[in-house]
């Protein structure tokens, strides 16, 4: 009867230590929070550098053409 | 002698008068129009109260009136409808295309128009570089 009580111990020492090594890599989670700030998505992001320089020769004709809506200086 | 004084001051009169007439209808003929249709766009870009934004179209600067709601949305068509039809021919976007316009038609700018920051602040051009968007050439 002893011996059983004492192995029935050892068995629930066993099952925390169990419980506590499955718990503790929970703890040290990295918690993401919310953004404060509203997101906010630029429309102007496929407009790159490189594509305002490709077409400003094209976009330069485009106003010297058309001096009644660009006007004319 | 006296009839011929007459004959010629009546003379200078009638010159007088016909050049008056002459001056009522030249003022007339430039003065309507402006008062028939309203302002162009021009003239409400040169008075400030409209402006280029970066965007490649126009903006009104301060109270939206009917009027120049009407000005700025007429250009503002047939700008759209040139930059879709530049930027398929350059296979680019809209956007793309009207965003580089924008970039160039501020730069164009007079001392005294006005035109939009990045920042969508309403600026007078002054006599230096204007404010544009750091992506513009």
């Amino acid at each position: 009867m002893m011996r059983t009580l004492w192995m029935n111990s050892e068995r629930g020492a066993l099952t925390a230590a169990l419980g506590a090594a499955l718990i503790l890599p929970l703890s040290g989670c990295v918690t993401i929070n919310a953004p404060e700030k509203p997101i906010r998505i630029d429309l102007n992001i496929n407009v790159t550098q490189e594509v305002v320089y490709r077409l400003d020769k094209e976009s330069k004709n485009l106003i010297e053409d058309n001096p009644d809506i660009f006007g004319g200086s | 002698m006296m009839t011929r004084k007459i004959a010629l001051s009546l003379g200078v009169l009638s010159l007088g008068a016909l050049s008056l007439g002459m001056v009522a209808l030249i003022a007339g003929t430039t003065a309507t129009p402006a008062f028939a249709q309203s302002m162009s766009w021009q003239q409400a870009k040169q008075q400030g109260l409209i402006g280029e934004q970066p965007d490649g179209y126009l903006g009104i600067v301060g109270n939206a009136t009917p009027d120049l709601r009407k000005i700025v949305s007429d250009i503002n068509i047939k700008r759209k409808a040139a930059y879709t039809q530049q930027a398929q021919a350059n296979g680019a976007t809209v956007e793309q295309f009207a965003f580089t316009t924008g970039c160039n038609l501020i730069a164009r700018t007079d001392p005294g128009e006005m035109y939009q920051t990045p920042s969508g602040a309403w600026k007078k051009r002054g006599t230096g570089a204007p404010e544009r968007d750091p992506r513009c050439a």
